[in-house]
């Protein structure tokens, strides 16, 4: 179809310059991330509206669309399930010693696992977006509350190319972890960095001495489901080059996987 | 006064000046005629036998009888299902009645042309389902063809450009 505006209404212009950038912003965050991409390309301001107000809708769109496309196109057949006293194990260990970094990035084809944390680590609820009450992005019932101090992550459980229920039925099993790191441990404060489990690296931030612990939220077989991290701080917006984004604080890093080309099919649009 | 408002009617007058009348409870969807109202003197009713007159210079009379359309619709047959974000499907008749799908199944300019009334009007259900509308039409669209359909020029120096499709690829 040719049908431009131009020729609709007798060579009245743009008709998005009679929009103002609120309803602008509206359309996009309603654009899925591929075409959000397209539209940053079409003119200065519409490139400012993307960068500037819809890293929320990226950060939605992009996780989840990571998550999915990482399932379904890129990752192989998950190995047996760990068990959950593996995942405390591993756990307490490390977290006596630093402060864990899930760097979604460097997770690919590792150990089991890390794997399994790279195909279920979602989202993280200190990256809410506050600024817009009425759309913003909600965490779920379990994770309300929570701020800057805290996240939550939401494994998802994904069997046969589907997503279960996520909020229901979970219980909750807690262990606080008291990180008491001696800075006499490293010589150099900030740098200090040891293998986690050969995929998650481990890097000491400078919050020596600070009470880091975090909860896992079982569904009712006993799957993890959640992951709630405490004294979490504030997160940050990174771009990709590739113009993808990176989320990340002093502890996690999720990084936006590109989405596959064309368009998506219907089972995979954000949820 | 709120009591009268319910069965009450006041004037919506288009750009062009025609007028529309129409319930006060149906045009209450607008917040603009909500706001208007609580500013409106209660004795002005001996000015125009009681019907309050709104100006809307912003928007047509062919717009305006599309937007009391959907009033009256929402009011007295159906609300629309809000529209939440992320969106569940990306068909507008998975998300909303089939009634709304059609109502916005409109022409480009039409189309904007609500965008611009809903926004001006302060229709806030209006104007996601007409957003939600543009976002379809701009669904699988390359930046180029958005330009050309949108008729948007581009603004973007080559080398800009250049960048840009570098950082996308």
């Amino acid at each position: 179809m040719h049908f431009t505006m131009a020729e609709a209404s007798g060579g009245v212009t743009n008709p998005f310059d009679a929009l103002p950038d609120e309803s602008l912003v509206l359309i996009m965050e309603m654009c899925a991330p591929h075409d959000l991409a397209r539209c940053e390309m079409v003119c200065r301001r519409w490139r400012k509206r993307v960068s500037t107000d819809c890293s929320a809708a990226w950060l939605r769109h992009g996780l989840d669309v990571w998550t999915r496309t990482g399932w379904v196109h890129n990752v192989p057949p998950l190995p047996p399930r760990p068990t959950l006293e593996r995942i405390g194990e591993v756990s307490v260990g490390a977290m006596r010693r630093a402060l864990v970094r899930f760097d979604t990035a460097g997770l690919v084809e590792r150990d089991e696992w890390t794997r399994l944390l790279r195909t279920k680590l979602i989202w993280g609820t200190s990256a809410c977006p506050s600024r817009s009450p009425t759309r913003g992005w909600r965490p779920p019932d379990w994770a309300a509350g929570m701020n800057d101090s805290k996240a939550a992550f939401l494994l998802a459980r994904i069997e046969a190319g589907r997503r279960m229920p996520l909020e229901s039925e979970l219980s909750r099993q807690r262990w606080d972890l008291a990180y008491n790191r001696d800075p006499s441990d490293s010589p150099e404060l900030g740098t200090f960095e040891v293998e986690f489990l050969d995929g998650h690296e481990m890097t000491a931030s400078s919050h020596p001495g600070m009470k880091f612990s975090w909860s896992v939220y079982r569904d009712e077989n006993s799957v993890p489901v959640g992951l709630q991290v405490e004294n979490f701080p504030v997160h940050s917006f990174e771009r990709k080059a590739n113009g993808l984004w990176i989320m990340s604080n002093a502890f996690v890093t999720i990084e936006q996987r590109a989405p596959p080309p064309g368009d998506l099919p219907l089972d995979l649009m954000p949820y | 006064m709120d009591g009268d408002d319910v069965h009450g009617t006041l004037k919506l007058v288009s750009k062009e000046g025609d007028t529309f009348e129409v319930p006060i409870e149906i045009a209450k969807l607008s917040n603009l005629v909500v706001t208007t109202l609580g500013e409106e003197d209660i004795d002005e009713d001996d000015d125009d036998g009681g019907v309050v007159e709104i100006p809307l210079p912003n928007v047509k009379a062919t717009v305006l009888a599309k937007v009391i359309e959907y009033c009256t619709h929402y009011k007295m047959v159906e609300p629309m299902t809000p529209i939440t974000l992320p969106l569940k499907s990306n068909r507008i008749s998975e998300i909303v009645q089939d009634w709304y799908a059609r109502f916005v199944d409109v022409d480009q300019t039409m189309l904007f042309e609500l965008v611009t009334a809903a926004n001006f009007m302060d229709i806030k259900s209006l104007l996601d389902l007409t957003c939600l509308a543009v976002s379809v039409l701009i669904k699988g669209k390359s930046a180029e063809e958005i330009r050309r359909i949108f008729n948007i020029g581009n603004d973007f120096s080559p080398d800009e450009e250049v960048h840009l499709r570098e950082n996308q690829s």
